[in-house]
């Protein structure tokens, strides 16, 4: 397959009429000069945008369907610690949100298990350890079913706790459930007889630092509270929502952060510093923007990026929160995130500039084959 | 006197102005049009390369009634005291220091209808207001609320009626009671009367009832039929599903507050949801609204809704009167908001780029006049 004209944008700089080759789901070169082109697909991208697949890499896609039924909350509710279950034994890859996606752009997407919130009430539920996050392309294909481990603490797992009639119902509380289940890993790691336990089999790949922890965290305090726990335990982590970042910004230069969204309401105490103006303040970090689809719709993820732009950021640095960084953070930059020789072929081209309303996708191209073609209708 | 000078200015009223100018006196508009000569002594903004619009309107909120950063004690949005409670007022509960009004500022939006939720079939009174504070209409619209009502084991006064039919049914015999009274044929109790007297307000046509209908066409049916039957003025609210039914809406007459657009179809009363339904319903020559229901949608981002819905197939102009002119004529306010025409309230949006570009900045917000931003 060959993409032929347009403006690319990578996101590192912008080629006018480039001419990308596809091959065996790869990009394999990108030239400027226009030449004899004899492709079995050739399409023809003059005066559109072509841009990196987006990455949203923290959504509940397939785990909160249409129409939500019993089961669908993301979590077990009976036991605060399940590191051993996994999101994709239930997700359901016939969520019309995977259709969304395609037609918003996003190619790759982070499922973790999730949190609930009843429409109208104040604040969020989680446990403790919900379980392990995957990472999946939209066309339904399973990149990474072990991807990381989601971890939640502060407000959030204190309500929930505290309804259930469970424990623990503080922060130390939560804390030293973590640090114990930890310990115990570690022991259980050097044990040579010992009895096969799910729970902490599922730890030592962190431990190991062969995958990071996803931590859903929200104020400054939490997040310095985990930056230690991290320290104690050397293990790498990913903070997720992070409302309060820009209050500690100096301790997360080396910390990657899955930011947002930052359109969202004010619910419950811990989220009073919620702004999307706060992005100013985010610049110079690690971080990329998330959906956390459903709460928005994943199709609005370039929407979301575009807000940025209105906070100082430039287009490429705006596109590069929903492709490149949001890849680093997977830690599949090597994969995806650009449109590099190289890389997989996740691409997107847009009928006008990006982050414009009335821009539409017209191709969303994904392993290097046509996914999504918007109609004629229109 | 103020003036605002240069800049594209869309008055929401006939042509964008090009190099424009809007001269203000006493909080009011007193010119709209092309630059020209002024005296010197005024305050003059530079709004050169800037676009101009009114301040955004939002016909359907809970600002002020559920503050943000605090927890469910100080929701005061739905009260199950009963299914019928005509007699409460959101002016009681109104918390002119919700954060949320400073951060609404900052997206543009100058007036709100604020009001109670949709727990009960008649909720209450909702007002209009500045988000400065300066309230326009203390008693704005009565809350009606269709679908199926639970009262969550509480002890309420009257039971709650479970199904969509007996919701529909419980308003349609108390307008019949409400109109009996009216008309001397019956007495009623005094606590009965003090709720019947708001309600007569929305028979005489005094009062706007504003209607939520969230879960199915059917109940679009039913309140469409009794709009006609008992001749009030209303808006129908959400509409979830309204584009099913847009040709029946469109002959009725009746204006829609739609959305919150961006929400996703989460639970079973939200099968109907799409972005598209406000786009098909102003093709088809329906008066629309959007609304941000906040706290759903924080009230800041009403603009940002509107470019949800361009992006799903409206123009800029369409998609920004559903935040201006329409939200402005359906609460019965557009002779003071909604447009920058002479005579009206000097609400003024100055942004870095049309303000349905997602990337543009809002960086100045007049509001009577006066710079809050």
């Amino acid at each position: 397959m060959v993409i032929k004209g347009g403006v690319l944008l990578t996101p590192f700089e912008e080629i006018r009429d480039p001419v990308i080759f596809i091959e065996n789901e790869k990009i394999v070169r990108i030239e400027t000069k226009a030449e004899e082109i004899s492709d079995d697909v050739v399409i023809d991208a003059k005066g559109r945008y072509i841009v990196p697949g987006f990455i949203d890499p923290h959504t509940h896609i397939g785990v909160y369907r249409l129409e939500a039924e019993p089961g669908d909350h993301g979590f077990e509710s009976g036991d605060p610690l399940t590191p051993h279950l996994n999101v994709s034994d239930g997700l359901d890859i016939y969520d019309p949100a995977f259709d969304d996606a395609l037609k918003g752009g996003v190619t790759t997407i982070g499922v973790l298990p999730g949190s609930y919130m009843s429409f109208g009430t104040s604040v969020e539920r989680i446990n403790i350890i919900p379980g392990q996050g995957a990472i999946y392309k939209t066309n339904k294909k399973e990149i990474k079913r072990y991807a990381f481990l989601k971890v939640a603490v502060g407000e959030h797992p204190k309500r929930f706790l505290s309804e259930q009639k469970m424990v623990p119902t503080t922060r130390m509380g939560i804390m030293a459930e973590l640090r114990s289940i930890f310990i115990k890993a570690k022991d259980y790691m050097k044990n040579e007889k010992k009895k096969f336990d799910p729970k902490l089999e599922a730890l030592i790949p962190v431990i190991e630092k062969k995958i990071p922890l996803r931590v859903h965290v929200h104020t400054a305090r939490d997040i310095t509270t985990f930056l230690n726990f991290a320290k104690e335990f050397d293990i790498d982590v990913i903070f997720d929502h992070a409302t309060e970042a820009h209050l500690v910004k100096e301790k997360l230069s080396d910390v990657p952060i899955v930011y947002g969204p930052v359109v969202f309401s004010r619910r419950g105490t811990e989220l009073k510093n919620l702004n999307s103006s706060n992005l100013k303040y985010m610049k110079g970090l690690l971080f990329s923007l998330t959906t956390d689809h459903p709460t928005i719709p994943i199709q609005y993820l370039d929407l979301l990026a575009g807000l940025s732009i209105g906070e100082g950021f430039s287009e490429k640095e705006a596109l590069s929160l929903i492709t490149i960084n949001a890849a680093k953070i997977l830690g599949m930059d090597d994969r995806i995130g650009s449109v590099e020789p190289g890389k997989d072929a996740d691409i997107v081209i847009l009928s006008g500039k990006p982050f414009d309303p009335e821009t539409k996708v017209l191709y969303t191209i994904v392993d290097g084959e046509i996914v999504y073609k918007r109609g004629d209708e229109e | 006197m103020i003036v605002v000078k240069g800049g594209t200015i869309w008055t929401g009223a006939g042509k964008t102005i090009e190099n424009g100018m809007i001269i203000i006196e006493s909080g009011k508009i007193s010119y709209v049009g092309p630059e020209k000569k002024i005296d010197a002594k005024a305050d003059v903004i530079d709004a050169s390369g800037k676009f101009i619009t009114p301040g955004f309107v939002d016909a359907h909120s809970h600002i002020g009634l559920i503050p943000e950063g605090l927890d469910w004690e100080y929701s005061d949005v739905n009260d199950y005291t009963g299914p019928v409670t005509p007699q409460m007022k959101a002016i009681d509960a109104l918390d002119p220091y919700d954060k949320a009004f400073e951060d609404a500022i900052t997206g543009g939006v100058t007036t709100v209808y604020t009001g109670p939720g949709s727990a009960n079939v008649i909720g209450g009174v909702g007002l209009v207001m500045k988000t400065t504070g300066e309230i326009i209409k203390k008693e704005a619209a009565l809350k009606m609320a269709l679908g199926p009502k639970r009262n969550r084991n509480r002890k309420s006064k009257e039971p709650y009626p479970t199904t969509r039919m007996g919701t529909v049914a419980l308003l349609r015999n108390t307008f019949l009671s409400v109109k009996r009274w009216m008309e001397g044929d019956q007495e009623v109790d005094k606590e009965k009367e003090i709720q019947y007297e708001v309600i007569s307000k929305v028979l005489k046509k005094e009062l706007m009832a504003k209607i939520h209908l969230s879960t199915s066409p059917d109940e679009i049916v039913a309140v469409l039929n009794l709009i006609k039957e008992f001749g009030i003025k209303a808006s129908i609210d959400h509409v979830f599903g309204g584009d099913l039914l847009a040709d029946e809406i469109a002959k009725s007459g009746v204006p829609v507050v739609y959305g919150p657009p961006m929400i996703s179809k989460l639970y079973s009363a939200f099968r109907y949801v799409h972005d598209g339904i406000p786009v098909t319903l102003a093709k088809k020559g329906v008066l629309v609204a959007i609304m941000t229901d906040h706290p759903v949608i924080p009230q800041k981002h009403l603009r940002f809704l509107a470019s949800v819905v361009v992006r799903n197939g409206l123009d800029y102009d369409e998609a920004l009167k559903m935040i201006t002119v329409n939200p402005a004529k359906i609460l019965g306010i557009y002779d003071r908001v909604g447009s920058l025409e002479v005579g009206k309230d000097a609400d003024i949006v100055v942004a870095s780029d049309h303000p349905l570009k997602v990337y543009s900045k809002i960086e100045k917000v007049l509001i009577g006049g006066k710079v809050v931003l």
